[in-house]
């Protein structure tokens, strides 16, 4: 389900029952974007138990999935994998910015949803006895959910916010 | 008031704190590193906390981390079980500076017994032996001559700025004393560039023997009897009984009434152990202190009936002592086996892996403290227990026949395991008689006792 909504902003639809839905994208997806660089096919559908899964390319992804096709004979999993953001599924994917230590959590004036934050900008500190223990985004891109705020107590790991990073397209 | 415990440990011992405070009806968070995310403890706790990186640095052992994972969750006191941060008087310090309480002796208490040197002295002027031996650094032959002389033979000449074995010769008599005494002065400059030498009484065959004690806010200080933990590998205790097979009744009471007289009226507080080296005299010397809850402890719960960890919280919080010496009355024979992830026909290489199959033993006067599960991933970060199987029998012998039992029920597949060798052990004659002494597992060796460990009906030809 949760895996469903992360992706909903991004070029996936479904419908039916929301349990077979979450369960048939953990299944397919990957397979379904993999499948979609290889064959350069601009929409795959699939049904299952009641429950449908749309997954379309843009033209971009399309054209860079049947560059990145040919040469691809033999390692085509690998091929794929490496592949630059055949679609718009992968273009949209997000990260998690984590706390980097156990403590209290200060974020960054600039952080909100919509900021747009630089790969490897502070985005906020975590006050462990005093000593803030800097925290600064792995990728690049549009913050898309706050998942804690300042003053909450944070444990080592825990997600921050979510960055929906920026397609390579944007570049 | 103690309300809400940082369980600052992890394995079996974060599993028993947690069972402790759960009975005082306390509130527990349990603190792990990433490596311990899937722990029973985690899985078992109401709250758990991250604190790190699986590298104890980063995580069990940082002072900053911990602490400030115990302000995080409203925490207002710290267990830090034993090993990692248990005896640092600097973590101790920086948890009370944190208005937080240390369940355990206070930062000045574990400072003032750091030193083993320190500490034997000061326990010597409160009543309890220690190995006789030369009054500091021995000037010259003719001076570790004299000083032999007054001590007895054997002695063991050591380097005053010595440790781990080097530097170290036994004398049997005068002639081999004069003879050793300049080359031991000579590898004691080559290996830590100070020639300075002592003398020490040597005592050939030992058992290690530890008096259980607990001080409250007050000093009033009980004996809760004694453990032999003689036999060891390394100096890493194998396997812990209670009582001791190396005192008669008299020299016992005698000495665990000096052990809680002295340690009371040496200031020190909360529960802790006195470590004792017992030579074929049968005389134990005081060696050095632990202050913290032992590995072993379940050994002298078993016997006395006592939650030793309930008591160490207790005691923390101020409270007085909760018994009299009249009411701890030892009961019978207990001993534990400690299952570690090591391979006993491979020098006890430590193991990591997945737990494929597990099944704990059970039954009556069977307790297995234990953190594993099936499908548990053994971490290669940490030490190796994976177990403490404690079994008590009204008598030495009950208990070893249960012990048996226990350790065939026992099943741990996907990792090597010490199981085996203890059952071979408990085959072999120098366990039975009660003879361990320290050097047991070198005497006897390693193969031979897991020789004479008794073939599972179930096991495969060569398995």
């Amino acid at each position: 389900m949760a895996k469903f909504r992360d992706l909903a902003n991004a070029n996936v639809s479904g419908e039916g029952n929301a349990e077979e839905l979450g369960a048939l994208i953990d299944a397919l997806l990957p397979v379904l974007v993999d499948r979609l660089a290889e064959t350069g096919l601009g929409e795959i559908e699939v049904e299952r138990n009641g429950a449908t899964v749309r997954v379309r390319s843009e033209s971009l992804g399309v054209q860079q999935a049947a560059s990145f096709g040919a040469p691809a004979q033999g390692a085509a999993g690998q091929a794929a994998a490496a592949a630059p953001a055949p679609s718009s599924v992968s273009a949209a994917r997000k990260h998690a910015v984590r706390a980097t230590a156990v403590g209290f959590l200060t974020l960054s004036k600039e952080i909100h949803v919509g900021a747009k934050v630089a790969k490897g900008a502070l985005v906020a500190t975590v006050e462990v006895l005093g000593i803030p223990s800097e925290v600064r985004a792995t990728h690049g891109g549009i913050v898309a959910a706050l998942k804690s705020a300042t003053g909450d107590p944070v444990e080592y790991g825990q997600e921050i916010f979510l960055l929906e990073s920026i397609g390579e397209g944007s570049k | 008031m103690i309300k809400r415990v940082l369980i600052a440990n992890r394995g079996e011992i974060a599993l028993r704190i947690l069972r402790a405070c759960r009975q005082l009806g306390l509130e527990a968070v349990v603190a792990y590193s990433e490596a311990d995310a899937d722990s029973r403890a985690v899985l078992v706790a109401d709250e758990a906390v991250c604190i790190g990186p699986a590298d104890a640095k980063q995580s069990y052992l940082s002072a900053p981390a911990i602490i400030s994972a115990a302000l995080a969750t409203g925490c207002d006191a710290i267990h830090p079980g034993y090993g990692f941060l248990s005896e640092n008087a600097a973590f101790a310090e920086a948890v009370a500076a944190h208005k937080l309480t240390f369940i355990g002796p206070s930062a000045p208490i574990l400072e003032k017994f750091h030193s083993k040197a320190a500490t034997r002295a000061l326990l010597a002027k409160h009543g309890l032996p220690t190995i006789p031996g030369s009054d500091g650094v021995v000037a010259d032959e003719s001076a570790a001559l004299d000083a032999a002389k007054k001590i007895g033979y054997p002695v063991i000449l050591k380097a005053s700025a010595g440790g781990g074995g080097r530097g170290m010769r036994v004398a049997q008599d005068a002639a081999e004393l004069s003879k050793n005494f300049s080359i031991c002065a000579q590898e004691a400059q080559a290996a830590f560039g100070d020639g300075s030498i002592y003398l020490e009484k040597y005592l050939s065959a030992t058992h290690h023997v530890e008096v259980q004690i607990a001080v409250d806010s007050e000093g009033t200080a009980l004996h809760f009897g004694e453990r032999d933990c003689s036999l060891q590998r390394r100096h890493q205790k194998l396997v812990e009984e209670s009582p001791s097979t190396a005192l008669t009744p008299r020299v016992r009471e005698d000495f665990l009434a000096r052990a809680a007289k002295a340690i009371g009226a040496a200031g020190y507080r909360n529960v802790g152990t006195l470590e004792f080296l017992v030579g074929p005299d049968g005389k134990p010397y005081f060696i050095e202190i632990n202050c913290r809850i032992q590995v072993e402890h379940p050994v002298t719960e078993v016997v006395t009936g006592v939650d030793l960890v309930a008591l160490q919280i207790t005691l923390a919080s101020g409270a007085r002592m909760p018994m009299t010496q009249r009411e701890i009355q030892p009961r019978g024979h207990a001993i534990e086996f400690r299952i570690t992830a090591e391979d006993p026909a491979n020098n006890f290489q430590p193991q990591a892996g997945e737990i494929s199959a597990y099944r704990s033993p059970s039954g009556p006067w069977v307790r297995f403290d234990s953190h594993l599960y099936a499908g548990y991933e053994v971490p290669p970060y940490y030490d190796s227990l994976l177990g403490k199987l404690i079994v008590w029998g009204a008598t030495r012998e009950e208990a070893i026949a249960r012990s048996r039992a226990a350790l065939r029920e026992l099943e741990i597949d996907g990792v090597a395991t010490t199981r085996d060798f203890f059952l071979g052990l408990l085959e072999s004659p120098s366990f039975l008689s009660g003879g361990v002494t320290t050097s047991m597992l070198d005497d006897v060796g390693t193969a031979a006792i897991l020789a004479a460990a008794p073939r599972r009906s179930g096991d495969q030809a060569g398995a």
